[in-house]
């Protein structure tokens, strides 16, 4: 069994991660749209895949406290082989659960074909971003549970101030002036961006959600003897 | 390094908010991460802020960040390229904006230096570690000779023995055994002469047999006083007068350890001579039995010394110790005593 075949097996075996992936993105289609923009179930979303991303990325967490990584590490296989492999995984079940959502939001709401390549290139690269930065977080803690409760609060601080949970046009344009920096606001931008057909603003935000995603697994993949 | 950055970044971006700015800010950030995992070389550096300075020139609101490229150049060591970046951001801004680039020239070099230094240093400290591990394989080594040369005599002594025993001996007492044989075949005979012709014969061999056997003990046993006599020697030469005493017997001494007192007293009286201006010295060998103790006391402790031991001395536990021995030394109220002990042949 290769590394792929493996990391599917590990992210599978916890039924949490099949919730997430095939049944809960479907009650955010529900959510309707308001004041002439998108449904803010999409913006929504965004949430889910942080918190997708991060459970996915839970054998690596498991693996670094236990210290496999190390002796992988040693072995011919090597750190990159290993990597490569369980992130592949990660984002194919998230491909996954972006396709099926938006084929979910294509019967509910019935939005342009167009409008939904982009929103998928858009959740592609949320969900870049949402991974490199479960790696980078995972890498700060020894215990995976103190990881989680952690990540679950400033997840969740992070999505309601930069527009994720709470809509973009309700946050005060000072306060916008200061949430920008953070990588979680740069999708509901993005969508705003789609909705009023700004495609350069649509590419400066897959730029910065990219720029965050390198950024989160250089810090990611520092090893800490 | 990234903490300073973070801080020039949080300085100049954060009035700014503006997307571009913004994204340059995580474009230098990355570059500036891959730069040092990935021990790039400056030109990639110098890609990232020809392409910056551009960027700045386009767009002034990403001028600041060419401050991060002062700091970056001057603490990688490149003195000229770093304040390139400074001068065309205080172009682009206005002279009134010359501080921060100059503060982050200055703390990038003295960073630059103060990791140069550290690093000098870590060299050293990796160097004398090196020198002092292999100095210590070389005194396990020494000692390991030193058994085994002590084990090689004693097996060549053994044979050297062996041999004259074997050669000497042996050939004097089978003669006489077979002379004593002889002689009760020729009583039997009533051969009288010739029975105590040969009785005799037998009693000559056994005599000679006796005295090469009595030869053969001494050599193997040099005795009370070739065994102490060197010590004694030494303190008798010394340049200060030593009151020694000789208590017990020295029988069960072996050679080697005769070979290690010796060093001992020897390594004592020169630190005496060295180190010390004393009044009297006195000197005491013990053989009590399972033990032989050497005492070495005197009087002249000079100037602030404290109870470390030197090279010689600490070598000389090592060797002591690896023989079941040991070597202590005490000061008090000026007195100086240094005590050896080693096991005796009877322990």
């Amino acid at each position: 069994m290769n590394i792929f075949a493996h990391a599917i097996k590990e992210a599978t075996r916890y039924r949490v991660n099949l919730v997430l992936v095939f049944l809960l993105p479907f009650p955010l289609l529900l959510i309707p749209a308001e004041f002439g923009a998108f449904p803010f179930g999409l913006s929504l979303y965004g949430m889910l895949v942080l918190y997708t991303a991060f459970l996915l990325s839970r054998p690596i967490a498991e693996d670094r406290i236990k210290g496999i990584i190390v002796r992988i590490a040693a072995s011919p296989l090597g750190v990159w082989r290993y990597l490569a492999g369980h992130l592949a995984a990660g984002f194919l079940l998230l491909g996954v659960q972006i396709a099926l959502f938006l084929v979910g939001s294509y019967f509910v709401h019935g939005l342009a074909p167009v409008e939904y390549l982009h929103l998928f290139l858009l959740y592609l690269s949320f969900s870049v971003f949402s991974t490199s930065f479960a790696l980078a977080w995972s890498n700060l803690f020894r215990a995976f549970n103190v990881s989680l409760g952690l990540f679950a609060a400033i997840a969740s601080l992070l999505c309601l101030v930069s527009g994720v949970s709470l809509p973009l046009m309700l946050i005060p344009q000072q306060l916008r002036r200061v949430t920008m920096f953070l990588p979680t606001y740069w999708l509901p931008f993005g969508i705003e961006a789609l909705q009023a057909a700004r495609y350069g603003d649509l590419l400066l935000s897959h730029a910065i959600l990219a720029a965050y995603a390198a950024i989160l697994f250089i810090a990611g993949t520092v090893r800490k003897l | 390094m990234l903490s300073a950055i973070f801080v020039i970044l949080t300085v100049e971006m954060a009035p700014l908010a503006e997307e571009s700015a913004l994204l340059a800010m995580l474009l230098v950030l990355c570059l500036v991460l891959v730069q040092e995992r990935r021990s790039l070389s400056l030109t990639w550096l110098l890609f990232g802020c020809a392409a910056l300075s551009l960027w700045a020139i386009l767009r002034p609101e990403v001028a600041p960040l060419l401050v991060v490229f002062v700091y970056v150049f001057a603490w990688n060591g490149a003195p000229l390229l770093a304040p390139l970046p400074g001068v065309l951001g205080i172009v682009l801004r206005g002279a009134h904006t010359f501080v921060l680039p100059v503060c982050a020239l200055l703390l990038g070099a003295a960073l630059y230096f103060w990791r140069r230094e550290s690093k000098e240093l870590l060299e050293q400290a990796d160097a004398l570690r090196q020198r002092l591990y292999r100095a210590e394989q070389t005194e396990l080594t020494l000692l390991a000779d030193h058994r085994d040369v002590q084990r090689l005599a004693q097996l060549e002594e053994r044979r050297t023995l062996a041999e004259k025993l074997h050669d000497n001996l042996g050939h004097e007492l089978t003669a006489a055994h077979l002379s004593a044989k002889s002689v009760r075949v020729l009583l039997e005979r009533d051969d009288i002469e010739r029975a105590l012709a040969s009785q005799q014969k037998s009693e000559g061999r056994i005599a000679e047999a006796l005295r090469q056997l009595a030869a053969a003990v001494s050599r193997l046993d040099p005795g009370e006083e070739a065994g102490v006599r060197p010590l004694a020697e030494l303190f008798e030469r010394f340049v200060y007068p030593v009151d020694l005493s000789i208590e017990g017997d020295s029988l069960g001494i072996e050679p080697y350890q005769i070979q290690l007192l010796y060093s001992a007293v020897k390594e004592a009286l020169t630190n005496v001579a060295k180190h010390a201006a004393p009044r009297s010295v006195v000197a005491r060998i013990e053989f009590a039995g399972h033990l032989v103790r050497v005492t070495v006391t005197n009087d002249g402790v000079a100037g602030d010394i404290t109870n470390r031991s030197g090279r010689g001395l600490r070598y000389l536990r090592k060797r002591l110790e690896a023989v079941r021995g040991s070597l202590s030394t005490n000061i008090d109220k000026g007195r100086f005593t240094l005590i050896v002990t080693l096991p005796m042949r009877n322990a």
